[in-house]
């Protein structure tokens, strides 16, 4: 029952407009119609050699759709549609793609191998397609090599599409063993040794038990080193790939190879070409990211250790590694700071010697000096730019006692270079590299600052002077001068910056007023600057960024009248619109946490309210979230008088909580609803009805982004708490909801960190929302309507403190819950509370932890439950 | 659905967009949205905090009835009047030498707003552990004009001024004893003794910290202050206006006050009426300086003991002893612990007012290894009392817990353990004897003779000699006529351990040895022979 779909395939591809439009609407028409039908037409045009390559790859491409999307919820309904066709409609289209193999158009092959991988990581999960890593297994020893290619590359995308405990180890082997063949220098096609190495890093993640193997494991390195030295770059690269790959998967074993490897990623990267060069750079960059988590495990206050022990590899090639690293960063390119997508050798060196110098400390310093005094001076800029970029490349890691010497001495002569250098290039790695310096020998966690009341008005002569330079270099020196005011955030009222707020924000405001400031993120820059030296500012300039509030406003007040605007035009705007939404947060907040300017801040607050309801009018995600961000600040400062605004506003913070596709938004409004019910309190409850049916509705769409669900739950406590016994209303929703997700919660099996934090999440909002509704109804005389639910409460916590896997955060506001059931509930609960095995234990158990703040929960819990049990 | 030119291979793991982003990388400064989203959430989380503790603190029930709850700063575990924490707020400075002088100059100018910022510049010097510069602000000269601002008060930023200039003083003094010796001799004392009249309550709370500080140095320091008044105006400072930070200050000024003898029994009279009175704070540093304080007060003597009898607060220290911090609990069991050493008669208030069953659980429980250790002091000098006071013991069923930790315990425990088994053996009734012997106390004493302290081993072969004295009544009702329970250490090994005591260079227990040795043993064995010293005169 194949439908002829070759034309309607051609035409929509078409150049021509309306029959692409009319084409792919047909397509989408058959596809609703007649799944099965419409995917085994697809199948078997990609099948068939007599069908032009333009139909047959576009009919792949919508078979490989009709399988996989990025959404997790479409991608498992698309799996269940998979799964429920017929197995004879099945079984057809994997025929038609297992014969597409033995096609000479390679295209055509190549499709077909992704959607068998799309295929298998359906299917055998479900224990179905058994047959088919066998029977691709069978093509190996296929003499024609483009069937051996094709197969080798399946093999691959099957390995990166399913979880490796899906395939049983004696698969496992036979699956490598073909692969490592296919490297192997006999090899004689070198497309196939391509696919084979490329497959390799993609069935690295099965190979665990054949890397513990110390014979396995010599001959795949050997193999992989070998292929490192192939004639064919794509070879050399795919192999250095995998080389990467091991490093951070295998890194406990590497020991014996690293002599080897070590001469061959040198030789890489001083001899061969770009793209090799840079991943023999990355195995090193690799290296230094997993001895950064072992070292960092073995510092860490909890563990002390890490599973598996450092090594030290870094350290014992430093000799020899950071002279090879300091010679790529004399390859710059030219303006390669202008271009956004550029990468090359030079930056991929300087950005390794980074993070060796995080690696080691202090020990890089005297291999990279010399480096940086020979060629700092340098007539030819490259030699500049590159003793620059080392330098600014070692400042994190080091301790400050060794650096601030050298920095002392090189303070002068980065600033002088700043402002003189003839070279775009060098003046943007110097800036740069102030920054870096600023960021990290400067500020109260350092013990001596390099920046003094005397250079710190040099420093901020050079840093203003330089926003007026090219764009790239004035972006860079707005980064510099964040880190500056950072520095200063804990200072009171001797901050030396406090004589040139002027100065500053006058700079910062013609920075993005630059016609070019649109050009290498400048204006961004700009107003993040702005922001830190706001936010780091203390009560003596509050009357100057009080001076910023009109003119932050009168700008936001000129992108909201625009009108007409091309879309260019329009994506500009949106940007300057979330950066001045931005801004004003900022203020409002630093303005409201300072006594004295509150009240004068507040009357900007009807305009400012004004503003941001019309930037509402925009459709961009990104500016909604900016101004829903502004408005809660402005919740917090304008506390109950904030109801005035509420007639106006509600629409918007629907609109907000409605949102599940951009669920950013969504989050953030549901946070702004706690903002409101604690700045408003029993003012909110003419909007409360809106709130929780919107609310309600969320938690039980499946749509809506799982992250968002534990703040609606915390934010049903604050809704309780700032309408006290009005809650009664909604319990009967709420409760059902808040048991449901206890039971899932509690229940949960986390086979992962990030499933493990998720489930804490989630269980501390419902914490959360069970000691906002219980204390919202203390003292009321409606508590009995909470009597049904206490046990329920009770078994959710005695559930979870069985189970032993709550964070401290869970744990706390468990106890706050137990304390909360006693402390409104009184003697109704008392008994219960006796019954339950978890809060007896649980309080116990936590008036000894360490945690200051667990001991008192736990102490605030026993109290009030003594007072239950014997009042 | 757009046409792709070739089908592009499945994503790839690319470390290179990751490296990309971290060339000349300013995380924070590109991610400025997601880090205000981040601080707001934060700032959230810490208001919702706040209203729920809030609530949970408006309470129906009066909360002044409770001994328990609320957090105070950690009080270190020895924390003997010994220099108090620096204060919170460290910061490094940027101050060269030159800059150093800058900041005396600003000290001596005549300008207040100059003296304000150099003494809060000497202050964050002073702050910083370790400064080099502290050294050279610690002078003679800057010390005595930090002395003279404290008097600064004229001028409207006079009690700031004043506040900055004692929190230096505060930072020299929580250094070493010639940095504090610096200070007294500046003659700071009496006028930060002046201070406490303050109307500012954070001048009088900085100026209490200093001598706080002060009074940890040395007794002779203490009576420096108490000499000019210091103690009758910080006892003012407890009024029902004062703050909780203030009361806090005050009662641990008042603690470290209290770790000597004060000078007469009518001060001490006046400082238990207070600290009676902060027994019943919820505050929990409240209430543990105030229990250090009457530990140290316990530690002066039998009078002050008797004082504190006097002034009825014993029946309280005895339920603090279940408090559940033992920032509470340790200084209590300290001064439980010396009422106990005292007479009869105020052992007996003690066991009336249930201190048996605390200790039990201290002893049972998780609780610290000091905290055991007194509570296992405490239970040995109820042993030395009265047979009634034993029975008591017996009664609470401590003799078998005290069996296992004289056996078990940790090597201080353990001693204290043998202590109460030696002392309960020694005065007890027989019938309490064969009790206790029921409990296996002559394997605990017997084991106990290889100690190397003679006090306890002395007391060990006392409480032995009692056993067995009680063992000859039971020879009659004997079959075989043998003393059952010197049967019973020489089953355990106690004989041998007792002939080796032969050889222990202490009189009294040769002596001691000799005379057990002599009247249970020395007629059944022939190959006894009865050991003389061949230094020691024959008397």
């Amino acid at each position: 029952m194949a439908l002829e779909v070759t034309q309607i395939l051609l035409n929509a591809q078409s150049i021509d407009a309306a029959t692409r439009n009319h084409a792919e609407e047909s397509l989408k028409q058959i596809q609703e119609q007649n799944l099965p039908a419409f995917l085994l037409s697809l199948s078997a045009e990609l099948a068939n050699n007599n069908k032009p390559i333009e139909s047959r790859k576009l009919a792949g491409l919508i078979l490989k759709n009709a399988l996989d999307a990025k959404e997790l919820h479409r991608k498992n309904d698309l799996a269940q549609r998979w799964l429920s066709l017929d197995l004879a409609t099945k079984t057809q289209i994997k025929t038609s793609l297992l014969q597409t193999f033995s096609s000479p158009v390679s295209d055509a092959r190549s499709t077909a191998a992704q959607v068998i991988a799309k295929v298998a990581g359906i299917e055998l999960p479900h224990n179905q397609w058994p047959e088919l890593i066998g029977s691709l297994l069978s093509n190996i020893h296929q003499v024609e090599t483009h069937v051996k290619q094709a197969t080798l590359e399946t093999l691959g995308y099957v390995c990166e599409e399913v979880d490796p405990q899906v395939v049983d180890q004696e698969q496992v082997n036979r699956i490598l063993t073909a692969v490592v063949q296919g490297m192997n220098a006999t090899e004689t096609s070198s497309d196939v040794r391509l696919a084979a190495t490329r497959a390799l890093y993609n069935a690295l993640g099965f190979a665990q038990a054949n890397f513990t193997n110390d014979m396995e494991r010599d001959y795949i390195m050997r193999v992989v080193c070998e292929a490192t030295q192939s004639s064919d770059v794509k070879i050399r690269q795919a192999a250095f790939e995998c080389l990467v790959a091991i490093s951070s998967t295998y890194y406990e074993k590497l020991a014996p190879y690293m002599q080897d490897i070590f001469n061959i990623t040198s030789k890489a990267v001083r001899e061969d070409e770009e793209p090799v060069a840079l991943q023999a750079i990355e195995f090193w960059s690799s290296i230094c990211d997993e001895e950064i988590d072992i070292l960092d495990d073995y510092r860490s206050e909890y563990t002390g250790d890490s599973d598996v022990p450092c090594f030290y590899f870094i350290k014992q090639a430093l000799p020899a590694l950071v002279p090879m690293l300091l010679e790529t960063l004399l390859k710059q390119e030219e303006d390669q700071d202008q271009d956004e997508g550029a990468w090359n050798i030079a930056m991929a060196g300087g950005t390794c010697l980074g993070l060796v110098a995080r690696t080691v400390g202090d020990e890089i310093v005297p291999l990279v000096m010399p480096f940086i005094e020979e060629n700092i001076s340098k007539p030819d800029w490259r030699g500049r730019e590159a003793a620059t970029y080392a330098f600014g490349s070692i400042l994190d890691g080091p301790s400050p006692g060794k650096l601030a010497p050298i920095v002392n001495v090189a303070l002068n002569f980065m600033l002088a270079a700043l402002s003189r250098d003839p070279n775009n290039h060098v003046k943007d790695t110097t800036a740069w590299t102030l920054g870096r310096i600023f960021e990290f020998l400067h500020g109260a966690a350092v013990e001596t600052s390099v920046i003094t009341q005397e250079n710190c008005q040099q420093i901020l002569t050079v840093l203003l002077q330089s926003m007026k330079d090219v764009p790239n270099v004035a972006e860079k020196a707005c980064g510099a001068l964040y880190f500056l005011a950072q520095g200063y955030e804990d200072e009171g009222s001797v901050s030396p910056l406090t004589p040139f707020f002027q100065d500053i924000f006058q700079m910062l405001l013609f920075v993005t007023h630059r016609e070019d400031a649109t050009e290498s993120n400048l204006r961004t820059s700009a107003y993040e600057a702005l922001n830190e030296v706001v936010r780091c500012s203390n009560d003596e300039t509050a009357p100057i960024v009080m001076q910023l509030i009109p003119v932050i406003m009168l700008e936001l007040h000129q992108t909201v009248e625009a009108q007409k605007l091309t879309s260019d035009e329009r994506d500009k705007q949106n940007d300057l619109q979330g950066l001045l939404c931005g801004c004003l947060q900022v203020i409002i907040q630093k303005m409201g946490s300072i006594e004295g300017s509150k009240y004068a801040f507040m009357q900007y607050a009807d305009q400012i309210m004004d503003l941001l309801l019309k930037v509402f009018a925009s459709r961009n995600a990104t500016v909604h979230e900016e101004a829903m961000l502004a408005i809660g600040a402005l919740a917090y400062t304008a506390g109950p008088n904030f109801a005035k605004y509420m007639p106006q506003f509600y629409q918007y913070l629907e609109m907000g909580l409605q949102n599940f596709e951009e669920y950013q938004i969504c989050a953030i409004t549901v946070g702004v609803v706690g903002d409101l019910c604690r700045a408003l309190e029993d003012k909110i409850l003419p909007y409360c009805d809106g709130i929780m049916t919107q609310l309600l509705k969320n938690l039980s769409s499946n749509q809506l982004h799982r992250s968002v669900k534990p703040p609606i739950f915390s934010c049903f406590g604050d809704i309780a708490l700032a309408i006290g016994e009005n809650f009664e209303k909604y319990l009967l929703y709420a409760m059902p909801m808040l048991q449901s997700a206890a039971e899932l919660s509690a229940h949960a099996v986390s086979q992962d960190d990030e499933m493990l934090e998720y489930t804490n999440q989630l269980r501390n909002g419902i914490l959360e929302a069970y000691s906002g509704i219980l204390q919202g109804f203390k003292s009321s005389p409606k508590t009995q309507a909470l009597v049904p639910y206490a046990a329920h409460v009770l078994q959710f916590i005695d559930t979870m403190y069985g189970g032993r896997e709550m964070d401290d955060a869970v744990m706390k506001s468990a106890l706050g819950v137990l304390g909360d059931l006693a402390d409104t509930l009184g003697s109704h609960v008392g008994p219960l509370i006796s019954q339950s095995s978890s809060s007896k234990d649980l309080i116990e158990e936590c008036m000894v932890y360490d945690d200051p703040l667990i001991r008192e929960s736990a102490e605030w819990a026993k109290l009030a439950i003594n007072r239950a049990v014997s009042g | 659905m757009p046409p792709s030119p070739s089908p592009p291979r499945p994503a790839r793991r690319t470390p290179e967009n990751a490296r990309k982003k971290a060339y000349k990388e300013q995380t924070d400064v590109t991610n400025g949205r997601r880090r205000r989203e981040a601080q707001l959430l934060q700032l959230r989380k810490s208001r919702r905090e706040d209203t729920l503790s809030k609530r949970r603190r408006d309470d129906a029930s009066s909360p002044s009835t409770e001994p328990e709850s609320d957090i105070g700063p950690a009080r270190p575990e020895s924390d003997r009047p010994s220099s108090s924490d620096p204060p919170p707020l460290a910061c490094a400075t940027d101050a060269d030498s030159n800059k150093l002088l800058g900041i005396i100059n600003g000290l001596k100018s005549e300008n207040i707003s100059l003296q304000l910022e150099a003494t809060t510049k000497i202050r964050k010097i002073l702050s910083v552990d370790g400064n080099s510069l502290a050294e050279e602000v610690i002078t003679a000269d800057v010390v005595a004009r930090l002395v003279e601002l404290l008097s600064s008060k004229k001028n409207p930023r006079g009690p700031q001024l004043q506040v900055e200039a004692a929190w230096a003083l505060t930072n020299i003094t929580a250094g070493t004893s010639e940095h504090t010796e610096v200070v007294t001799n500046a003659g700071a004392v009496p006028k930060l003794v002046k201070l406490l009249e303050s109307p500012r309550s954070d001048v009088r709370e900085q100026a209490m910290w200093a001598l706080g500080n002060v009074a940890a140095e040395s007794q002779r320091c203490r009576e420096l202050i108490i000499d000019h008044g210091g103690l009758v105006q910080l006892l003012s400072q407890f009024n029902e206006h004062a703050k909780v930070s203030n009361l806090r200050m005050a009662t641990w000024t008042l603690s470290n006050l209290c770790f000597g003898k004060l000078p007469s029994k009518s001060q001490t009279k006046a400082v238990l009426q207070i600290l009676q009175q902060l027994l019943n704070s919820i505050d929990e540093k409240i209430l543990s300086d105030t229990c250090w304080a009457v530990s140290y007060l316990c530690n002066h003597g039998t009078d002050e003991i008797q004082m504190v009898i006097e002034s009825q607060i014993c029946c309280r220290l005895v339920k603090l002893l279940m408090h559940s911090s033992p920032k509470v609990v340790t200084p209590v069991i300290l001064a439980l612990a010396n009422v106990s050493a005292a007479d009869d008669c105020q052992v007996q208030f003690l066991i009336d007012s249930g201190i048996l069953q605390c200790l039990l659980k201290l002893l049972t429980r998780n609780y610290q290894k000091c905290i055991k250790n007194q509570a296992c002091r405490t239970v040995s000098n109820i042993c030395a009392g009265t047979t009634a006071q034993i029975q008591a013991i017996i009664d609470a069923k401590m003799v078998p817990l005290l069996i296992q930790l004289s056996q078990h315990g940790e090597t201080d425990i353990k001693k204290e353990a043998i202590w109460a088994i030696a002392n309960a053996t020694s005065g007890g009734s027989p019938d309490q004897i064969r009790s206790l012997v029921g409990d296996g106390c002559i394997i605990a004493l017997c084991n106990a003779l290889v100690l190397s302290d003679a006090d306890l081993l002395y007391a060990c072969l006392n409480g032995l000699e009692s056993i067995l004295k009680v063992g000859e009544m039971e020879k009659m009702k004997d079959e075989a006529g043998a003393n059952p329970y010197a049967v019973l250490m020489e089953e355990c090994g106690g004989l041998d351990k007792l002939e080796n005591l032969q050889g222990f260079n202490n009189d009294a227990i040769f002596e001691k040895t000799i005379k057990l040795l002599e009247s249970y043993w020395v007629e059944e064995g022939s190959e006894f022979e009865v050991p003389k010293e061949p230094s020691t005169d024959d008397t």
